[in-house]
């Protein structure tokens, strides 16, 4: 499956967008890695890494959900240079902030990271994302994946229906 | 008509997400017809709030708006939604 087959045709994702196994200090090293890949990809600019992590410090991503934590850190479109989902399944829980609760935390298992252009164009993988955070099992399922192109196969599959 | 504000961080993702479920809840309660979204950054919120009758937001907001503030965090988790739903609808004065 390549990069350019878009999910649901809105954003970019393939097995280059996948970071198996990360192994990382704080939310902000998760970021980093995951936003060296976005830009290594070319679906983001230079000042997407600072910008993206200014963001989840101010407006913070992480929801708790029944199976796992997960985070969703994304951040303006003019950092952006194609809408691009990039998923990271992380070694250890890493502690991210919760969204919309002060001072709250959630330990993060999965990160989606997204690069969004414009708020209705990407509604579709919106929609199907928080299918996949509600229905149990799918997450669980994801972090079984051996491979970046397992991973990516998955994620495309739940994504679908 | 009530005039219904969505909000978070950027204004682009969580808040259309958002703005999306609210929109299917409300209509299968039969308010279809009865109310509009508009979305927003939070930073945005307390300029544009005389025109609203409520805001959902999915950012912290910690000024005091005058408006009822509903968190809209379950319309991402699915957790407690159809209670947040009653919420809204009883601060609309439905």
């Amino acid at each position: 499956m390549n990069i350019e087959q878009k999910i649901l045709g809105e954003m970019c994702f393939g097995e280059e967008l996948v970071v198996l196994d990360l192994a990382a200090a704080s939310d902000l090293e998760v970021l980093d890695q995951m936003a060296a890949r976005m830009l290594a990809e070319g679906m983001v600019k230079e000042s997407y890494a600072a910008a993206i992590k200014k963001r989840e410090s101010v407006y913070a991503t992480g929801l708790e959900l029944p199976e796992m934590g997960i985070a969703i850190p994304h951040t303006d479109p003019e950092h952006v240079n194609t809408p691009a989902l990039c998923l990271g399944i992380l070694r250890e829980p890493v502690s991210f902030g919760a969204m919309g609760m002060a001072d709250q935390r959630v330990d993060v298992r999965v990160v989606f990271m997204l690069s969004i252009k414009e708020p209705h164009a990407q509604l579709k993988v919106l929609q199907a994302l928080m299918k996949v955070f509600q229905e149990e099992g799918r997450l669980t399922a994801l972090t079984a994946c051996a491979t970046p192109k397992e991973a990516a196969d998955k994620l495309r599959e739940l994504l679908a229906g | 008509m009530k005039k219904i504000l969505i909000c978070c961080g950027s204004g682009i993702a969580t808040s259309t997400a958002a703005a999306n479920r609210l929109k299917e809840k409300l209509e299968a309660r039969g308010f279809a017809g009865q109310f509009t979204t508009s979305q927003c950054q939070v930073g945005e919120v307390a300029g544009k709030i005389d025109d609203f009758d409520l805001v959902i937001s999915t950012a912290v907001i910690t000024q005091p708006l005058g408006k009822p503030v509903v968190l809209g965090i379950p319309f991402l988790t699915g957790i407690n939604l159809d209670k947040t739903i009653d919420e809204i609808v009883q601060k609309l004065g439905w």
